[in-house]
């Protein structure tokens, strides 16, 4: 009987065991393709804390360098940015980070304000697929999904992922139990530029008002800031596309002001930044390439040093050492998708091509 | 006791076989009811699920344009647009892509593989709606036109026919904009 159960136990142990293995050889890996599917998880391989944390959406981590805050001012950061990030996915990813480390300064980008309800599963899946499993990721899932979806295949992904057998590459199995790293602290790289042309017509809307959703969990997102004694900053990066409308500007300003928090919309500081979006932006405006992303930062962080008195930790050894790897990795990989340009004329390995795995 | 756990197992793995669930950027929202598999402007195939209603169209010269039909044959058939501008997604799930054309800008949205159309936006009064309303028009002219079946909200009046809508924005009692709107997802 005693052998029986044991017996049981093991079989039991061994289907778990093998149900863990063919999840993990399904998920997708988003490392070739759709690399923004690797930033929330990328997250969790950090060892050391951070001054300062982004939170946002696309205009956070193609837009912000890490690598440059900390080269200039010795600041240490973290993107904790995933592809069309909402505002609930930022408050949970937020409670989430605060769950390892407290930074002095979270910042959010607030072009989500927008979006007063969940937009797509495939939005919900590169955020919430990354995450630890806890209370605040099934918070999150509570938070983000459709109507037509359920909690339980975001806590057992091969319930939605079974269907991709017969997609798998050898990149599943390549990458079935570590991944290459793709982003730098958050910071997905592009160098190469395609210039500011024709911008879409600015629409009339017939409300400008965010929604109360929005502004709840940005009530939340003060909330939990001030409580854990960080200090938030609200920014609109300086993505021209898509439009930021006036009317949306004075609302985060209103905001700002009756919560005694700093917003800055810097559309308004691109001459400033010397940013020019000729040379400066990799998809005609919507998001900043390399030099763009280091201009904007670069300014970013005079502001977090002097407005904010954030210490330069460039004497520290053991941080040092730490961010020295991350250089290295950095312009390894700016050399490498320089040398892609000049071969291609375009980045054959992140660029469109490589994003278009639907098609 | 074995079997116990090979059914688990089997329950586990198959549980939401019958939903569609493949690739992340296959899934979402529901407009695979707009999908169409015929291509020809102006007899653009009827709408899934039985639907004949094709909403509110524009015509551009001889050429009628629906929306949430599939956009290549509508944007071959119109030339070479003065502009174009291609928006890809926060996550590259396809791009959004904006073509400008006299009188008119018209975007499509993506889905598995095909663009289809979903806005036109008036710029001047070179183009009118089908009904003849152009910007510069009053706001009686439209109410005459198109009947005070409409939801306003601030300065914009829409009207909504099948998954359409068309939307006049109304300053000092003249339209001064016009959009049609494939209406998807949420919005229906």
């Amino acid at each position: 009987m005693r052998r029986n159960k044991t017996v049981y136990i093991i079989l039991a142990l061994l289907s778990l065991g093998i149900l863990y293995l063919v999840q993990q050889l399904f998920m997708p890996k988003y490392i070739s393709t759709i690399q923004e599917g690797s930033l929330v998880e990328e997250y969790y391989l950090e060892d050391s804390n951070h001054d300062v944390l982004f939170i946002g959406d696309c205009e956070v981590f193609s837009n912000v360098s890490p690598i440059t805050l900390w080269e200039r001012y010795g600041i240490s950061s973290y993107i904790r940015g995933s592809a069309q990030q909402l505002i609930w996915h930022s408050y949970y990813l937020l409670e989430d980070a605060l769950r390892y480390e407290k930074p002095q300064i979270v910042v959010y980008n607030v072009l989500a304000m927008k979006y007063n309800e969940p937009q797509k599963e495939a939005y919900n899946r590169l955020t919430l697929d990354g995450m630890r499993l806890s209370l605040t990721k099934l918070r999150a899932i509570e938070a983000s999904k459709m109507e037509e979806e359920g909690t339980l295949s975001y806590l057992l992904p091969i319930l939605r992922y079974h269907s991709r057998w017969n997609e798998l590459s050898l990149e599943d199995l390549k990458y079935i139990f570590k991944k290459d790293k793709v982003s730098h602290n958050g910071y997905l790289m592009r160098v190469d530029t395609k210039p500011v042309g024709y911008l879409p017509r600015e629409r009339r809307l017939a409300d400008y008002q965010f929604g109360d959703r929005s502004y709840d969990y940005l009530d939340r997102i003060t909330k939990l800031c001030k409580e854990n004694d960080i200090e938030l900053i609200l920014i609109k990066s300086p993505s021209v596309y898509p439009h930021w409308y006036d009317q949306w500007d004075e609302q985060m300003v209103d905001y700002a002001e009756k919560n005694d928090i700093e917003y800055i919309n810097f559309l308004d500081y691109v001459d400033v930044m010397g940013i020019d979006y000729e040379n400066d932006t990799y998809d005609g405006g919507l998001h900043l390439n390399l030099k763009g992303a280091e201009k904007f930062t670069n300014y970013l962080g005079s502001i977090l040093r002097d407005s904010y008195g954030l210490p330069d930790h460039r004497e520290d050894v053991e941080l040092r050492a730490i961010w020295d790897k991350k250089i290295d990795f950095y312009y390894d990989m700016k050399a490498k998708q320089e040398e892609e340009l000049r071969m291609y004329g375009y980045l054959k390995s992140v660029g469109e091509a490589a994003q278009k795995i639907d098609e | 006791m074995k079997k116990y756990l090979i059914l688990v197992l089997a329950a586990l793995l198959l549980t939401g076989c019958g939903k569609q669930a493949d690739k992340v950027e296959d899934t979402g929202e529901d407009l695979t009811v707009n999908q169409q598999g015929e291509n020809s402007p102006g007899e653009s195939g009827k709408q899934a699920e039985g639907k004949e209603d094709l909403g509110f169209s524009f015509t551009s010269g001889d050429l009628k344009i629906y929306l949430n039909q599939e956009a290549t044959p509508f944007v071959k058939t119109l030339g070479n647009a003065m502009e174009q501008f291609e928006a890809p997604s926060c996550a590259f799930q396809g791009m959004d892509v904006f073509y400008v054309y006299p009188g008119f800008e018209l975007s499509t949205y993506p889905l598995e593989g095909s663009h289809y159309v979903s806005t036109i936006d008036f710029i001047d009064d070179s183009v009118s709606t089908e009904e003849g309303i152009y910007i510069g028009s009053s706001l009686e002219d439209v109410i005459s036109k198109y009947g005070d079946n409409y939801q306003q909200s601030g300065d914009i009046y829409t009207y909504v026919s099948g998954d359409t809508s068309l939307a006049f924005a109304i300053v000092n009692g003249q339209v001064e904009n016009i959009t049609y709107m494939a209406l998807v997802g949420d919005q229906k």
